[in-house]
């Protein structure tokens, strides 16, 4: 039910191809929250992931078009509860239609996404519902200008959860306290830094409690120096035991926080596996050159 | 041949001085050259224009036309109807008839983005053949048409002429709403659908309260142009209770058998509708300055 793609080998690092078969794949993955990923504080209970769960995220045959041009072809990925998935690869190879297929932003032309096993395609999917579950943070941060940054992270609570006011600012509270904002509770989006923004739109996914976070170059817009501070709060998170696809050109990142890594090439998934395979031993041609390029510069 | 010569070296002195004093009042002689010569040519400018002025308005028959365009004792007499029954009419149909266009005019905004091609088409049907004719036809055929049509009576003494400046108003509001709207950033809606907020909710607390900040300048102008867009409602006919500030001057001006009633409602207009364009200004002004 994992399909021959499925990698759960984030624990060891064994540093085969990406097309190997998992005795059991649930039990790697419980292997690795052993190990790692013990610090559940940020979670709330309800998002502790039983061993039980099956994958998070699971794109079959995922295939999408913009008129004659091909984004995205066969992508079959899978991505388990707790596991951190880096997309890397060239601008225009599909890596950002890939997220934004997973929340629904766009729609496969064939193939289906599947959250927690419910297809988004499906017309029974209440795609809002599903939502709720998958946080994104957007390259360009994407916050509500008009809305402080107390508001940003409390809107999404009251009008789709139904928190009262109280409970979602009290929420907001914490969650932009973890990103380390809180003392910026009262400013507008506007007077804050890049970084700070970035950091703001995090714990606006954040406070809906979701059980995966999407990040779209998440830091590509930011000036050098602010980098650093949100790359530390997605390694936090990461720790923590989050889900999370993060499509990056961050390689350090990489090589630090995932659990493994997908080149992407021409909407095509070229080579994945752990980090220190793909970064630092990569099979393909394409992978080899493609990371040349990013690590010379 | 030397007092020639004198009386040049004398008038090029005479000259000389001349040139000090005014340089010395326009304190151009420390400018660089050429700004020097920027301010010459202005200056010539400037005096051709006001000796122009000055000719035009003295070669005006003042004496007739302060007696056909202000006579005081007819000026006076305009008061305090002129406030107290037109002014208020006008401002009573401009409120009620922006009220409603921009009730209708959000709707059909809103029908412009809907996933239903019906109302994308019918929304702009509407628009474009409400834009397409003056004003004075659509109040006509509203204020007689529907009545007739739909053999109901629009209630109210400012039902009819508010009804239809309505109409006529909601087509170009829908227009500017739309443009505010497709000015916020589609990562807006976007952000706010990836939270979990249907279509709807993102619309109302996201995008509407964003892209209202950014047509509130437009629809200032638009409210401004509604304002005298209410003259045409004598088209629909007036009793004395509904005369607005045009029709009340024309009937002056009959009665009197002078302008002076025209001048003094111009006024009227000018008092309402400056303070509003000068807030229009500030507020846009406002506006690029808080994007920046």
């Amino acid at each position: 039910m994992f399909g021959r793609k499925n990698l759960g080998d984030d624990g060891g690092g064994s540093g085969k191809s990406g097309e190997r078969e998992k005795e059991n794949p649930r039990e790697q993955n419980r292997e690795a929250h052993r190990q790692g990923k013990e610090d559940l504080s940020l979670l709330s209970s309800d998002q502790v992931f039983s061993p039980e769960t099956s994958s998070v995220v699971h794109l079959i045959e995922l295939r999408k078009l913009f008129g004659d041009l091909v984004v995205l072809d066969r992508v079959n990925l899978s991505v388990q509860a707790g596991e951190v998935v880096c997309v890397i690869g060239a601008s225009g190879a599909g890596k950002s239609v890939l997220l934004r297929c997973v929340n629904g932003l766009e729609i496969p032309t064939t193939g289906s996404v599947r959250i927690h096993g419910e297809d988004l395609s499906s017309p029974s999917c209440d795609i809002d519902q599903v939502r709720r579950r998958v946080g994104m943070v957007f390259q360009q941060f994407n916050l509500f200008p008009h809305l402080t940054v107390l508001g940003n992270v409390a809107i999404a609570q009251r009008k789709v959860l139904r928190r009262s006011r109280g409970e979602a600012e009290e929420v907001a509270m914490k969650v932009l306290g973890r990103v380390g904002l809180a003392e910026k509770v009262g400013e507008y989006p506007g007077v804050l830094s890049g970084g700070q923004q970035q950091r703001v739109a995090i714990a606006r996914a954040l406070a809906m409690q979701p059980d995966i976070m999407l990040f779209d170059e998440a830091t590509s817009a930011l000036d050098p120096e602010l980098v650093g501070e949100v790359l530390s709060v997605m390694r936090d998170l990461a720790a923590e035991g989050m889900t999370m696809m993060v499509v990056t050109h961050e390689m350090g990142f990489a090589r630090q926080a995932a659990d493994r890594v997908v080149f992407l090439q021409g909407g095509v998934i070229r080579e994945e596996g752990p980090p220190a395979q793909v970064l630092d031993a990569p099979l393909h041609e394409r992978t080899q050159q493609f990371l040349r390029r990013v690590l010379s510069r | 041949m030397h007092p020639p010569s004198d009386t040049r070296r004398g008038r090029s002195k005479g000259h000389a001085e001349g040139r000090t004093a005014w340089s010395r009042v326009f304190s151009s002689a420390d400018l660089p050259p050429r700004q020097r010569r920027a301010r010459r040519r202005h200056f010539l400018v400037y005096l051709v224009t006001v000796l122009f002025c000055v000719w035009w308005i003295r070669s005006a028959d003042w004496e007739t036309l302060r007696d056909a365009f202000f006579e005081p004792e007819i000026f006076r007499e305009q008061f305090p109807e002129v406030l107290t029954q037109a002014a208020r009419n006008t401002l009573w149909f401009t409120l009620l008839g922006f009220s409603g266009g921009l009730t209708l005019g959000l709707f059909l905004a809103l029908m412009r983005f809907s996933d239903m091609r019906l109302y994308r088409w019918a929304a702009s049907v509407f628009v474009e053949v409400v834009r397409g004719l003056p004003a004075l036809l659509t109040i006509f055929l509203v204020g007689y048409g529907i009545p007739l049509a739909f053999d109901v009576r629009i209630p109210g003494i400012y039902g009819p002429g508010a009804f239809s400046l309505a109409i006529v108003s909601s087509a170009y509001i829908a227009e500017t709403i739309r443009a505010g709207i497709e000015a916020v950033p589609k990562g807006q809606m976007e952000a706010a659908r990836s939270l979990g907020m249907p279509r709807g909710v993102s619309m109302t607390f996201i995008v509407l309260p964003q892209a209202f900040r950014i047509v509130i300048p437009p629809l200032t102008n638009e409210l401004v142009l509604l304002l005298k867009d209410t003259s045409l409602l004598y088209a629909l006919g007036t009793t004395d209770q509904t005369r607005e500030l045009i029709k009340f001057g024309r009937d002056e001006m009959t009665e009197k058998f002078n302008v002076t009633p025209l001048i003094v409602v111009g006024l009227v207009y000018l008092v309402i509708t400056l303070p509003l364009t000068r807030v229009a200004a500030w507020l846009e002004r406002r506006a690029r300055l808080s994007r920046e």
